[in-house]
């Protein structure tokens, strides 16, 4: 039989031991920077970072209906992204059951729904420092901002379609004349015993 | 989230607005920026220091805005549809520059009556594609109104695109609860035209 040292045994279990703690300490710090690293679910918040800008500045001082303003802004901001969260709630639940999705995408969520209280939060503060007591009104008023806003950018597309609408309209009615002029003029020849085509209606695509 | 970040903003005491330099200028900031100079627009000139909640409305645009459509009224009840027009349309401009925080639905009501009376106007000078436009707005300030739907079912058919028009008209009587006749009547009428086809 071969000479086996002593020292084998010993060295194997020091490598092994040693290798598992290398590999466990690596793995620990992975997942927390991945924690930390988590990307944002929503892109840079123009108008609370505006707000603070507001706020900071003192040459000029900003004037206190500004701030009420941004502030408001910020608070319209922040109900379009609470909108947008609950929307998608249901269904990344369901699909994270079925796990269909990520956990990392879970946890971004999460996180991100729990930023979105604390943003809240601070809204609530700042505006009771701005005038007591706005804090129960103002995400009322940012929510009624919120769907005035959507009608209005409904309404300016329609009347932007409107002037293709004008233009297709006016193409089809030349197409129309002139086909049934054609028309015409081949079933009667120069007869000015003409059908009416108003009951018809124009009934081309 | 992402993390806050102080920006370079510029608060100009003369014009009273906000901007930021060129370097930093984003199209949402610029959006954002924008949004924000009316608002504070439309906090000057409020009397309180915050808007009040949204169910209450300002008396003085509303007569304004129902003065301009009595006399967009008169008008088209004497046939002269152009300044018919011409009222409706302020008073559609005059409604819609109403602060952001006034309560939608009474926005949505107003307007919508303003839309379906300036297609009608459009309808009687033959206008089809403009009124169908108006009648589109109308309709979707305001779902459960027959006439609206009717409207923008009759421009459709008077323009030719009839299988349209049908389905205008179908969504009117789907929408709505009352004075369904003419949406029923409209509807048979057209669809007798596509079987001709």
């Amino acid at each position: 039989m071969a000479k086996i040292s002593v020292y084998a045994p010993i060295a194997y279990l020091v490598l092994l031991l040693s290798s598992l703690a290398l590999f466990s300490t690596i793995y620990r710090r992975r997942k927390v920077q991945r924690l930390v690293g988590l990307k944002p679910w929503f892109p840079a918040h123009d108008a609370r970072n505006i707000y603070l800008s507001l706020k900071e500045k003192t040459s000029p001082k900003v004037p206190e209906k500004m701030l009420r303003a941004a502030l408001l802004r910020r608070a319209t901001e922040d109900i379009k992204r609470i909108m947008v969260l609950q929307e998608s709630k249901p269904a990344l639940v369901e699909l994270h059951q079925r796990s269909a999705v990520g956990d990392e995408l879970w946890t971004r969520f999460l996180a991100t729904e729990k930023l979105m209280d604390a943003e809240v939060m601070e809204c609530v503060q700042e505006a009771n420092i701005l005038k007591p007591g706005w804090a129960q009104t103002l995400f009322a008023t940012a929510a009624e901002i919120v769907h005035n806003e959507r009608l209005r950018q409904r309404l300016a597309q329609i009347t932007e379609q409107k002037e293709k609408e004008k233009e297709r309209w006016e193409k089809e009615k030349e197409k129309v004349t002139v086909e049934f002029e054609k028309e015409v003029e081949g079933a009667y020849g120069t007869s000015a015993d003409k059908p009416d085509t108003k009951k018809k209606g124009k009934n081309k695509k | 989230m992402d993390s806050e970040a102080i920006l370079p903003i510029i608060f100009d005491e003369v014009t009273k607005r906000v901007s930021l330099p060129d370097e930093e200028l984003t199209p949402k900031k610029a959006e954002e920026i924008q949004a924000l100079n009316l608002m504070y627009r439309d906090l000057i000139s409020l009397n309180a220091d915050v808007p009040p909640p949204p169910n209450q409305i300002n008396g003085r645009l509303n007569d304004q805005v129902k003065k301009l459509k009595d006399t967009g009224n008169v008008s088209f009840k004497k046939g002269q549809y152009s300044d018919a027009i011409r009222m409706y349309t302020l008073a559609i401009e005059m409604g819609l520059k109403r602060p952001l925080w006034e309560a939608s639905g009474y926005v949505r009501e107003e307007l919508s009556v303003l839309y379906s009376n300036r297609a009608q106007a459009y309808m009687s000078q033959s206008a089809w594609a403009e009124a169908l436009m108006d009648a589109e707005a109308s309709v979707f300030l305001k779902k459960n109104v027959p006439k609206a739907h009717y409207r923008k079912g009759k421009c459709l058919q008077y323009m030719g695109r009839l299988r349209e028009a049908k389905d205008a008209f179908q969504i009117g009587i789907e929408s709505c609860e009352n004075d369904l006749n003419d949406l029923k009547t409209a509807l048979s009428e057209v669809c007798d035209l596509i079987i001709d086809d």
